[in-house]
């Protein structure tokens, strides 16, 4: 509710009259070492390696560069050179070293991934019409939701965090992008294109509704709209048994087919759902920024009224993160559902 | 600004003018505690005596506007007992080598006692009664350290934000005693949290005990009779808290007719009446409530009036409701029943109407905290020598907060209407049973024991979410789980006055909490020991230990309903706190000057608090996982010097204190500075009674800024793939409270003026406008703009961002405000 979160805003502040004066605080500071990493396994290790600064150190610009810094990885407790492609399991360590700055490390394992054994969905065609578009023809429209479930194995002891991503696929118009032979003639309109048939899939808006991808949403955020952007990382902290289904709806996606030669293959569109098991240190650096943009905290920390916190990090100078993650894919194909009412609608 | 404020200020004080006041006072054999609750509604004096001094005394006196002077004279006038102005008491004494000594004190033979005096009669009751008996805790009638107790007079002269009579706030202004950020909210004792104070509403323990954030406290003021105040020795009978114990006590239903008062403020209004119920019974009724929705309401009316399509309602509100009837049965027996019930209600509506779009939606959120409690007694007094009190009580803490959208949308083709909501809450609910028993085994000891049981049920978080689309309904919640507790305490206590010299305080407190299937206990022995080498001069030593079962995890410096109750659950081990107190106490022949210094050293086990990271925890509804366990200490001395008598009164204080924690995954397991480690605090407080009609209040405090955690390094976030947060960099971690505010310090005034009909009351929050530190906050140094005409020649407004700095944030300027408070 937009409302409700323009008066806390306002009224923080307002209500007590703050006012801010500039000060320098005197208070001994010491830059360290930062470690940032993502390993992803199959893939070879890259580290960046820069330093801390004072926040009031403008001099510096954003040259936060370490030039004298030697990095060290080790997998499962051996040295290894930096060709060498992360494993499933491995517990990676990174060691820096730098004569002014000193030194830093951490350590992260690499997930196993976690598959997606399952997909199932349910559609819900809401509705189906007829355009015409002159020259580009008639045009079939339908819009409908999606609920689908991805199910996936579960070991209850085991403290195991996620990242869900998907992507939408539909058949190539590799004609979209040409343009017609009088495009750069004077005078006239430029005008696309129009193949046999055009196929447009649009995957809507998604939802994720269970309970575990909100779990770090406080009560407070949610009733301020501050949870309006939902993450889509979760743990397994909150899945009972061996296997868990997890919910996604799309609402209002929308299929668009012109001049339709039933050719089933133009109706070959859905979504590519990608599972990242990731690291905790990286489920906890994606909390970290979802707090600190989206939580209410922040707005209060900016008015003073709550204590600040400081940025998520599993290297030992507490500057950087070092993360690892691996994935599974599963694909949900719409080619038949939307053969059957494309069909029967073209009888 | 500053200079403004002081002239104003000097403004309001010299145009106030001078009366004079006299007593009326009519008795016919009434008991002299009435007799004195008449005297002191009229003088704001309270009467100090031993409770047993006054047993079954009854008086017949009749006069009318004489001084007060005059009128003690001749109540006391051959009675026994002779009496001291000091101050704004009244001092109450056996004579001495007086015959009619035991005659006074002496129940057979004193309930036979009268005093006849005659005068013109006419009776006027100005304002509620209250009689205060401070004798217990007078520190050099007393054995205890760090105790204190607070008449209403005391309440009503302390100068308040927004005019608003505040309890807790009074309390803040005594020695060892912390406000919170900026005066905001709550209250730290002896380097404690603030959850470590337990907040009594006859005999009830109170969770939520601040409105509006914290502004203010739940406690009707014209209603409290007193306030028992311990910080240092702690009577056995009360545990469960680290720091301190506030036992606030309503007074007594009127005997002699309906009387009340009306109060109305800048913020709240209050009402509150008490009078008999036929001969032998008594009832007491305060209602306080804000009054900003009676702004806000209208406004937004008006406003929605011009509008058509969207809506607007904005309501808020706090309420204190407060009833007590009392009967007695007979001489030796009584019954009450309370009920209290105190809550905040904050509820926003929008309503969007979009006619030509065919769109609706509605959006209510609210949110609705508070306390309610009601309890029944029965008290009877046994032998001459025993008294016992049975009470059962319920008490509810809650905290709600929701919302419900409702959406539709129609077309040509279709209807879509969708709903969600969202219920969390948070509660506590209390089942108590407790007997209470006060035994004299001489003149000199009185021992009090009791017992008490209670099941408690917490319910820490609690969050359903339900979406409906169309017919399809999805229920989502984090599952919260009640968790039970049985509590059984018991405990006894003596008060020994050994000889002239010596007085020795004792007690023991033992407490079984039953969590889960574990079973936590408690044994809290306390001692205070009184060493008088003459009738001014007491020396005194007192070690306590107390327990702690529950704990309050909030997350910011303000009360919010997001605040949350938790037990010692699982591994959790009951917080656990053992003071030792040193004090000295001197005061002058006549009682005209008092000065005092009490040291104390605490150390406290077992504590809990947020671990580093633990916002980052999951899931967020596991709150015990977010917790971790620790040590502190706290240690200081309290300075005091007290002008008690005479027309300008006062006390001057000074603290000098340390406090620390240290905890297993907070701050690295390094320890800190507690966030209330104020060095140095020095208070004063003056009164003074221009006229009986005109006082005049002025409190200043100063203390060593507030701990603070400064983060003041920068780290470059790594680029990992991620949907949200645009910075390009991090805080790095810092020491905790790394850093100390500025020194803080405010004045505030208040005027009293009464009249035929009631009093007025004028003050001034922080009256020279010193607006304090509370934060330091990154910012940037002054943004500049300006027209700048680009490339393609078009012009663009450009903003150009300073160099980044610290800024200090500061809070709370001046804030005058005047309520009216009419006495019936």
């Amino acid at each position: 509710m937009a409302i409700l979160k323009k008066i806390i805003i306002a009224s923080l502040p307002f209500l007590l009259y703050g006012c801010r004066e500039d000060i320098e605080p005197l208070i001994d500071t010491r830059p360290v070492l930062c470690l940032n990493s993502l390993i992803t396994a199959g893939k070879p290790i890259e580290v960046s390696v820069t330093r801390t600064w004072v926040y009031t150190d403008s001099k510096g610009g954003n040259d936060h560069s370490v030039s004298d810094a030697k990095v060290s990885i080790y997998a499962n407790g051996n040295l290894v050179s930096d060709d060498y492609l992360a494993q499933e399991g491995d517990i990676i360590r990174i060691e820096a070293y730098s004569n002014t700055y000193g030194s830093a490390w951490a350590e992260v394992t690499v997930p196993v991934a976690t598959p997606i054994s399952n997909v199932k969905y349910t559609p819900t065609l809401k509705d189906l019409w007829y355009n015409d578009r002159e020259e580009w023809g008639v045009s079939l429209d339908l819009t409908f939701n999606i609920a689908t479930t991805l199910s996936i194995p579960n070991d209850p002891q085991a403290n195991l965090f996620y990242d869900l991503d998907f992507t939408t696929f539909s058949p190539a118009n590799e004609k979209d992008s040409d343009f017609s032979d009088d495009y750069d003639a004077p005078g006239e309109l430029l005008r696309w294109y129009t193949p046999p048939s055009e196929v447009h899939f649009y995957g809507g808006s998604f939802i994720l509704r269970d309970p575990f991808f909100s779990e770090y949403v406080g009560a407070f955020d949610d009733m301020m709209d501050w949870a309006d952007i939902y993450a889509s990382f979760f743990s397994n902290h909150q899945f009972k048994g061996n296997t868990q289904d997890i919910h996604v709806d799309f609402q209002d996606c929308s299929f668009r087919i012109t001049q339709w030669d039933r050719n089933p293959e133009l109706l070959e569109c859905g979504y590519v759902f990608t599972l990242y098991s990731i690291s905790e240190s990286y489920c906890k650096w994606l909390n970290y920024r979802w707090q600190s943009d989206q939580s209410l905290m922040e707005e209060i920390i900016d008015v003073g009224l709550a204590e600040p916190i400081w940025g998520y990090s599993n290297v030992s100078t507490g500057a950087g993160v070092v993360a690892a993650q691996s994935s599974a894919t599963a694909t949900l194909n719409l080619q038949d559902f939307l053969f059957d009412y494309i069909s029967k609608e073209s009888k | 600004m500053r200079r403004y404020s002081i002239l104003l200020t000097l403004l309001i004080f010299c145009t106030l003018g001078l009366w004079a006041q006299k007593v009326t006072v009519k008795a016919i054999d009434k008991p002299a505690a009435e007799v004195f609750r008449s005297i002191m509604e009229q003088t704001d004096k309270n009467f100090v005596y031993s409770s047993d001094l006054l047993k079954d005394m009854k008086i017949t006196v009749s006069v009318n506007k004489k001084p007060l002077k005059k009128v003690l004279d001749e109540i006391f006038h051959d009675s026994g007992i002779k009496y001291e102005i000091k101050g704004n008491n009244v001092i109450l004494k056996k004579k001495k080598s007086d015959g009619l000594q035991k005659k006074a004190i002496t129940p057979k033979t004193h309930t036979e006692t009268k005093i006849n005096i005659s005068d013109s009669v006419r009776v006027t009751m100005l304002q509620p009664v209250e009689v205060v008996s401070q004798s217990e805790n007078h520190p050099l009638e007393t054995a205890k350290l760090g105790v204190s107790t607070l008449g209403a007079a005391d309440v009503r002269n302390t100068p308040a934000l927004f005019g608003e009579p505040d309890l807790i706030k009074t309390i803040q202004i005594l020695p060892g005693v912390s406000e919170s950020t900026a005066g905001i909210a709550g209250m730290n004792v002896h380097g404690g949290n603030a959850d470590e104070n337990l907040y009594i509403l006859d005999n009830v323990p109170l969770y939520q005990v601040e409105h509006f954030a914290g502004l203010f406290s739940p406690f009707n003021t014209d209603i409290v009779r007193q306030t028992d105040f311990y910080r240092t020795s702690v009577p056995a009978r009360y545990d469960g808290r680290l720091s301190s114990f506030l036992d606030v006590h309503l007074k007594n239903g009127n005997r002699n007719g309906h009387h009340g008062s009306a109060r109305l403020g800048l913020t709240a209004g209050a009402f509150n009446i008490s009078g008999p119920i036929g001969s032998k019974t008594t009832y007491l009724v305060g209602l306080r409530r804000s009054w900003y929705d009676v702004f806000t309401t209208p406004i937004f009316a008006i406003v929605n009036s011009r509008k058509t399509e969207e809506k607007t309602t904005f309501q808020y509100h706090f309420m204190d409701f407060n009833a007590r009837v009392e009967h007695r049965f007979s001489d030796k027996t009584g019954a009450f029943i309370s009920a209290y019930y105190g809550d905040d209600l904050l509820k926003v509506v929008t309503k969007d109407n979009y006619a030509l779009d065919n769109y609706y939606c509605k959006d209510k959120r609210s949110f609705n905290w508070g306390n309610f409690l009601i309890q029944a007694g029965i008290n009877h007094k046994f032998r001459q020598n025993l008294t016992g009190e049975f009470s059962v009580a319920y008490s509810r803490y809650f905290s709600h907060m929701g919302y419900d959208l409702l959406e539709n949308r129609s077309s040509a083709r279709d209807t879509i209407s969708e709903r969600e909501k969202m219920k969390s809450s948070n509660n506590i609910n209390t089942w108590s049973a407790r007997g209470d028993f006060s035994l004299d085994l001489a003149e000199n000891a009185r021992v009090r024991f009791g017992a008490a049981y209670s099941l408690q049920s917490f319910l820490p978080d609690r969050k359903l979410k339900e979406f409906t689309n169309n017919d399809t309904t999805l229920v989502t919640r984090i599952p919260g789980e009640y968790v039970q507790a049985n509590e059984v305490d018991a405990y006894i206590e003596d008060d020994w006055k050994i000889s002239d010299k010596f007085h020795a305080e004792s007690g023991m407190h033992a407490s079984l909490f039953n969590i889960g299937r574990k079973t936590k206990w408690g044994i809290s022995p306390r001692f205070s020991l009184s060493f008088n080498p003459t009738s001014s001069w007491a020396l005194k030593a007192a070690y306590s230990r107390t327990v702690q079962y529950v704990h309050r995890m909030d997350v910011t410096y303000l009360s919010l309903p997001c605040d949350r109750w938790v037990p010692a659950v699982g591994d959790l081990k009951p917080m656990i706190a053992d003071k030792i107190g040193i004090g000295g106490y001197w005061q002058t022949q006549g009682g005209d000057y008092a000065f005092s210094v009490e040291g104390y050293y605490k150390f406290m086990h077992n504590l809990i608090d947020y671990c580093d990271y633990y916002y980052l925890m999951m899931p967020a509804g596991d709150w015990s996982n977010q917790l971790t366990s620790g040590k502190g200490t706290a240690k200081g001395l309290d300075f005091a010097v007290e002008k008690k008598t005479g027309k300008l009164t006062g006390r001057l204080s000074y603290s000098l204190a340390w406090s620390d924690r240290q905890f297993a995954n907070r701050n690295g397991g390094h320890p800190y500075p507690a966030r209330f480690d104020h060095r140095h605090t020095i208070k004063a407080f003056l009164n003074w009674d221009i006229s009986d009609k005109v006082s005049l209040n002025a409190l200043w405090t100063g203390h060593s800024g507030d701990r603070f955690t400064l983060l003041p390094q920068r780290f470059e976030v790594p680029d990992f793939p991620e949907e949200y947060g645009s910075s390009e960099d991090a805080p790095l971690r810092a020491k905790i409270n790394n850093y100390q505010l500025p020194f803080y310090h405010r004045l505030d005034l208040s005027c009293t003026v009464k009249n035929r009909h009631g009093y007025w009351t004028f003050s001034l929050y922080n009256a020279y406008c010193n607006m304090n530190t509370i934060a330091i906050v990154p910012g940037n140094t002054e943004r500049h703009g300006e027209w700048v005409e680009n490339e393609n020649g078009l012009w663009e407004f450009v903003t150009e961002y300073g160099n980044p700095t610290f800024q200090k944030l500061k809070l709370i300027p001046i804030i005058p405000s005047v309520s009216y408070t009419w006495l019936f």
